[in-house]
């Protein structure tokens, strides 16, 4: 077993830089998923972790042993790790069994071994009954958990995922995943998982690092990053979020006093001193519906989601997205009073106007 | 006219069900007519004529070819060359494909082009080209025997050796083509997945590499074979001056002995005899390819920066190999063609006193028939161009999106000319065209329209192959909402589905286009005084030994063929973004 350790990354390709001054730590048996939208180098970040792409600067150390510099790197095959890729690669010419022995065949175990171990590793993925078959007559789910058993049978210490369920329906990719998670649980593996969905990264990782332009943002537990978003960017991309414009006038004791749009004044916690100009990020279930409530706003939308109802609601400074019990759903047009009971606050400087704001 | 109705019963759930059926009707029966015209009819007589011998039906024909030793050794020469020439092309071509396409090969993409060119010379140029430098008074041997001091030459184009040669270098685009392609659909995830298994560079290549990419291997290899087995340009130039005949160059002979009786007869025979082993090869490589969609399907990925093969020091070793064979290929005979051109005569000393371009004033101003041939050849093989675009993109968009029955027949029929050698389609066109056409009472024999004709037939594979591509690129919802949009069946057509597809519609024109203007097989054994086109005009005055000129020729027509090509793919490059 092996922890990770990715210094100072970086890596240009002509003029563009992908990811640059990336410091990634993943310890022995920990699960760490790479979370963010497409572009923000986070597969690169893995390709070069791989060895099939070389930094431009920069280390790779795996169990003390550097694997990557600009200079040299050691060949993906001499890295003792396995990956499971997007769009499966399973090879299309050997059967199933053959898929996942081959691994063993590149190391040369002994016949007896080989067959044993594969039976094993296709029993980790419950795939015993199609061994014979070409992946050509399997399911797409079926191909990833062939991939999956070829990426497990030879023990890695470390195991790649590139966006493994994305090719995958919504069911079959939730039961892969609860699938990965569970086995990696049980064998102890070292993961690093690449992905654009948040719902993915929360659900299997011990830490989640969120990507933005080929940096990391943050990196920290799902809660954390979900409870603390350290910038706009993350409260956005991870859950759902309100974005409110206003501006802090007072902070005192933990708590912050904030005029919104036209003029109403909230207070809401906050445990950094600020003022002047802020976003205030809200997540639905931060917002609890109040009669005697300091903030006023008009339902606009209601979404029937079948275990609740999200409403949304014209507030100063922007739209307020909350979630409320069947049944006590606010009708369209009523005014509605609310008390915010927890939020992250941010300086509202020009660049920190939050991509994330789409997420309503 | 009812039963054409039925014919679209494939087209029920086909959108084009719109189309009154009249218009689907006429329509039909136009494609009947043009199968049975172009291919049937042909065909029919061709078979007809090889089975009848002094009136009745027999193999006397077939009996007598096979009795003299000349047909069996022409027979035997034509496999035999056709085989080598495969083996070496394929090798060839696999080993450039792989270069190109998978490793660090310096400047892969020039010489990717670079390494399409030879299949824009047409192959009897070529051959022209190589007796310049290798015929025993060329200049590769006068070189040799400069500097050696030796008396004899390296080595002499004429006979097996050489066809074998310049078949190769003129066919190893086409397993290079085949493979490549291949190469590049393949996810390089596959070969990514097969490292992180442990396995090294040169073991990924020998249990993933290979064994996805044979079937292409094979088809490539086919399709070689078949081309070298049809080819006429080469063995006519580099065969005939040694009394070394193949089947198409012995097929020649037999129709031009007009002493002989029953020589077209003969020569039925002899083309039935060349067409069934090219047929064989092709329904094999259907196999493959069929094959190579089913089981070998592949998720792609989004290929792009997948890894290349580090070459390491070998890098410029084969950089230096590549660069060899577009020197041999396309250098060397280019240099000779004009280096020829330029010459007083050829076998002159080459030196500053001896140049000249009076010989391309002669050939172009000083030969009347030169100019002729010039003119014909532009307008048959832009008549005959347009003809297939037309022919091609009515019958691809019927049979791939209407799904007339009657269109999908006709597409798996129009494949056929392509596939059999050229030789064959001229002799069956000859035999049918030679009387007057039962019932409409018109002679094509003699007139340019039997050029056109065999252009068309020949190349409308190419030009279907290519709108279907293009048609496929269409897709299918583009029409739909044009349909839902308020537009008819036709207007849909004509407003969206052709405006999207239109550069393919472009290069199809040009792919047929550049190989009619100097094509030799077909149209030396059809054209008439009058009608001469300019491959038959080159051709001629290299067998009267007016070398001179037909490389001054040759190499117009050379240049005029690469630019088109490179306007082509220049133009080529503005694709619609999906």
């Amino acid at each position: 077993m092996a922890g990770v350790v990715v210094e100072r990354l970086g890596k240009r390709y002509n003029d563009a830089w992908v990811i640059r001054g990336l410091d990634v730590t993943v310890d022995d048996g920990e699960f760490v998923s790479l979370l963010g939208p497409s572009g923000c180098g986070k597969t690169t970040t893995l390709r070069i972790i791989a060895g099939f792409v070389r930094p431009t600067e920069g280390r790779v150390i795996v169990e003390g042993r550097v694997l990557s510099t600009p200079e040299w790197q050691v060949p993906p095959e001499r890295r003792g790790m396995a990956m499971v890729f997007q769009s499966y690669a399973v090879w299309p010419h050997m059967t199933v069994f053959q898929n996942v022995a081959y691994p063993l065949r590149c190391r040369r175990v002994t016949r007896r071994e080989l067959e044993l171990r594969t039976r094993r590793a296709l029993e980790l993925v419950r795939l015993q009954q199609v061994a014979d078959r070409y992946p050509g007559e399997l399911s797409g789910g079926q191909q990833q958990r062939v991939a999956l058993a070829r990426a497990l049978v030879g023990e890695p210490a470390v195991l790649l995922l590139d966006e493994p369920l994305s090719n995958l329906d919504a069911r079959l990719r939730e039961e892969l995943r609860d699938e990965i998670a569970e086995l990696q649980r049980r064998l102890g593996f070292t993961v690093l998982y690449v992905t654009h969905d948040q719902v993915e990264a929360m659900a299997m990782s011990d830490r989640v690092a969120v990507m933005r332009e080929g940096q990391i943002e943050q990196i920290g537990s799902p809660q954390e990053v979900y409870e603390k978003p350290r910038t706009p960017f993350v409260a956005g991309f991870v859950g759902r979020a309100s974005f409110l414009e206003g501006e802090a006038v007072a902070w005192q004791e933990g708590r912050v006093q904030v005029v919104l749009g036209d003029g109403q004044q909230v207070e809401v916690p906050w445990a950094e001193p600020l003022r002047g100009p802020v976003w205030l990020c809200v997540r639905p279930e931060w917002v609890v519906s109040d009669v005697a409530g300091e903030l006023r706003g008009r339902v606009v939308r209601r979404v029937y989601r079948g275990d609740r109802v999200d409403c949304v609601g014209d507030v100063p400074g922007g739209r307020l997205l909350w979630t409320v019990g069947v049944g006590q759903a606010p009708a369209l047009g009523e005014e509605v009073s609310f008390r915010i009971v927890r939020c992250a606050v941010y300086p509202r400087t020009a660049l920190s106007t939050s991509e994330g704001r789409e997420a309503i | 006219m009812n039963e054409l109705v039925t014919w679209r019963g494939a087209g029920r759930d086909g959108y084009a069900a719109g189309l009154p059926v009249r218009a689907g009707g006429a329509v039909g029966w136009i494609f009947v007519g043009v199968i049975s015209g172009l291919i049937v009819y042909p065909s029919v007589v061709l078979l007809g004529s090889s089975l009848v011998a002094e009136g009745r039906v027999s193999l006397g024909h077939y009996a007598r070819a096979l009795s003299e030793a000349a047909v069996r050794q022409a027979f035997v020469n034509s496999v035999a060359v056709a085989t080598a020439a495969t083996a070496a092309g394929t090798f060839l071509g696999v080993i450039l494909a792989w270069l190109t396409s998978r490793t660090d090969l310096p400047a892969a993409r020039a010489w990717h082009t670079a390494l399409l060119l030879p299949y824009m010379i047409p192959p009897f140029i070529g051959a022209m080209a190589w007796v310049y430098l290798l015929s025993p008074v060329g200049y590769l041997n006068r070189l040799w025997m400069q500097v050696s001091g030796f008396g004899t030459p390296l080595a002499v184009i004429y006979g097996p050796a050489g066809i074998v040669f310049v078949l190769t270098l003129y066919g190893y685009p086409i397993p290079y083509v085949v493979v490549r392609a291949a190469l590049e659909r393949m996810n390089p995830a596959l070969e990514e997945a097969a490292r992180m298994a442990g396995a090294r560079p040169l073991q990924v290549m020998r249990d993933v590499v290979v064994p996805l990419v044979l079937p292409a291997i094979g088809s490539g290899a086919l399709l070689l074979w078949v081309s070298s087995l049809a080819n006429f340009g080469i063995p006519a130039i580099l065969g005939f001056p040694a009394r070394y005949f193949v089947l198409p160059t012995r097929i020649y002979a037999t129709v031009l002995s007009f002493g002989t009786p029953d020589n077209l007869r003969a020569a039925a025979a002899l083309s039935v005899l060349l067409a069934a082993p090219a047929g064989l090869a092709l329904v094999l490589q259907r196999g493959l390819v069929g094959r190579g969609g089913g089981r070998f399907a592949v998720v792609t990925g989004q290929g792009g920066g997948g890894g290349r093969i580090e070459l390491g020091r070998w890098r410029w070793a084969a950089g230096v190999f590549v660069a060899a064979v577009v020197g041999i290929a396309t250098v060397l005979p280019l240099g000779a063609l004009l280096l020829t051109s330029l010459t007083r005569a050829y076998g002159v000393p080459v030196g500053p006193e001896n140049l000249t371009v009076e010989h391309y004033q002669t050939v172009l101003f000083g030969i009347p028939k030169v100019g002729r041939a010039l003119r014909n050849s532009l307008m048959l093989a832009a008549g005959a161009a347009t003809l297939v675009v037309l022919l091609a993109v009515a019958v691809a968009y019927l049979s791939e999106r209407a799904r007339w029955r009657a269109a999908q027949v006709l597409e798996g029929a129009l494949a056929i000319p392509y596939s059999v050698p050229g030789t064959v389609v001229a002799v069956a066109l000859i035999l049918a065209y030679a009387r007057p056409i039962p019932v409409v009472n018109i002679r094509l024999y003699d007139t340019a329209w039997i050029l056109l004709a065999a252009y068309v037939t020949r190349f409308v594979a190419i030009g279907l192959r290519t709108a279907s591509s293009g048609l496929a690129q269409v897709h299918a919802s583009l029409e739909e909402a044009a349909r839902i949009a308020g537009a008819g069946a036709g207007r849909a057509v004509v407003d969206v589905v052709v405006p999207i597809m239109w550069p393919s519609v472009r290069s199809a024109w040009v792919l047929v286009f550049i190989p009619a203007v100097a094509e030799l097989t077909l149209s030396v054994l059809l054209y008439s005084v009058g009608n001469e086109t300019i491959g038959v005009v080159i051709y001629g005055l290299h067998e009267e030994g007016k070398i001179a000129l037909s490389a001054a020729l040759s190499f117009v027509v050379t240049v005029l063929l690469l630019g088109g090509h490179v306007l082509m793919v220049k133009t080529a490059k503005k694709e619609w973004m999906a």
